[in-house]
């Protein structure tokens, strides 16, 4: 995966990230859309920065994925949105 | 370079939901798919009595792209829309966004064959499909059907949606 590492933040990767760091208990993260790179950039983040997090903060994400298409759509940014966060 | 197949494989823990035949159970009455239930409001007649006549937004609604096949991607979304009768963590459960497998299968391939190689180095990942469902409609017994869960709710998911753009309408 050489789409996610160092210095590839994304103002939508942070956006992600920084909901991430609010879920709370039971609350579920959910990400619909066509393409997931900025999720996987965020993810990617949170693994490298705070391993220890992953487990816990992963278990809360819930992903709607349409039909997986981000090999067509794959740098098009407009198809992404977060929700069901606390 | 497919990112939901890497997220999924690196990143078990998260449930992943994949919509395929929600896709093709949404497409309309002018496209090629046969879909079942009420197709009298999926016509091109229908968008234009209930949106295209309402408001500023109704004006600008597009039906000609796309022909026979808009709006393709709304399922996913509508998880998202808190109708009751859908919980969007279990969504084996039934709802408008279609329904999907209880338990993640395997190397999940998706929609569009050209795509599903790219994720082979990825695996293995874990996704939830889409699932069919069985309903019965107008004499006709759908066992099992892929179109059932989308087809079951059409007319609701309309008429909410006439209803929103009708109420914009009201607003002016």
């Amino acid at each position: 995966m050489d789409l996610v590492g160092d210095g590839k933040d994304t103002e939508a990767s942070d956006h992600i990230l920084s909901r991430v760091w609010m879920m709370t208990g039971a609350t579920s993260g959910s990400v619909c859309g066509a393409k997931s790179i900025d999720l996987a950039q965020a993810l990617w983040k949170l693994k490298h920065d705070h391993p220890s997090k992953v487990e816990e903060y992963t278990g809360k994400i819930l992903v709607y994925d349409i039909a997986g298409q981000d090999a067509l759509w794959g740098l098009d940014s407009r198809y992404i949105s977060t929700d069901q966060m606390a | 370079m497919l990112c939901g197949a890497w997220i999924a494989g690196t990143f078990p823990r998260i449930k992943w939901h994949r919509a395929t035949y929600n896709v093709i159970s949404w497409a309309n009455a002018l496209a090629s798919v046969k879909n079942i239930g009420d197709i009298s409001v999926i016509t091109r007649d229908w968008w234009n009595d209930n949106v295209r006549g309402f408001g500023i937004m109704g004006k600008l609604y597009p039906i000609k792209t796309h022909e026979g096949n808009w709006e393709g991607d709304t399922p996913s979304f509508l998880p998202f829309a808190d109708r009751g009768l859908s919980d969007p963590g279990n969504l084996h459960y039934r709802g408008w966004g279609g329904r999907y497998m209880q338990y993640p299968s395997a190397n999940t391939p998706a929609f569009m064959e050209g795509i599903s190689k790219f994720q082979k180095m990825y695996e293995p990942f874990f996704m939830h499909e889409s699932a069919g469902d069985t309903w019965s409609y107008n004499g006709n017994v759908y066992v099992n059907d892929t179109r059932v869960p989308i087809g079951r709710f059409r007319t609701a998911i309309q008429n909410d949606f006439a209803a929103r753009m009708q109420m914009e309408y009201q607003d002016e």
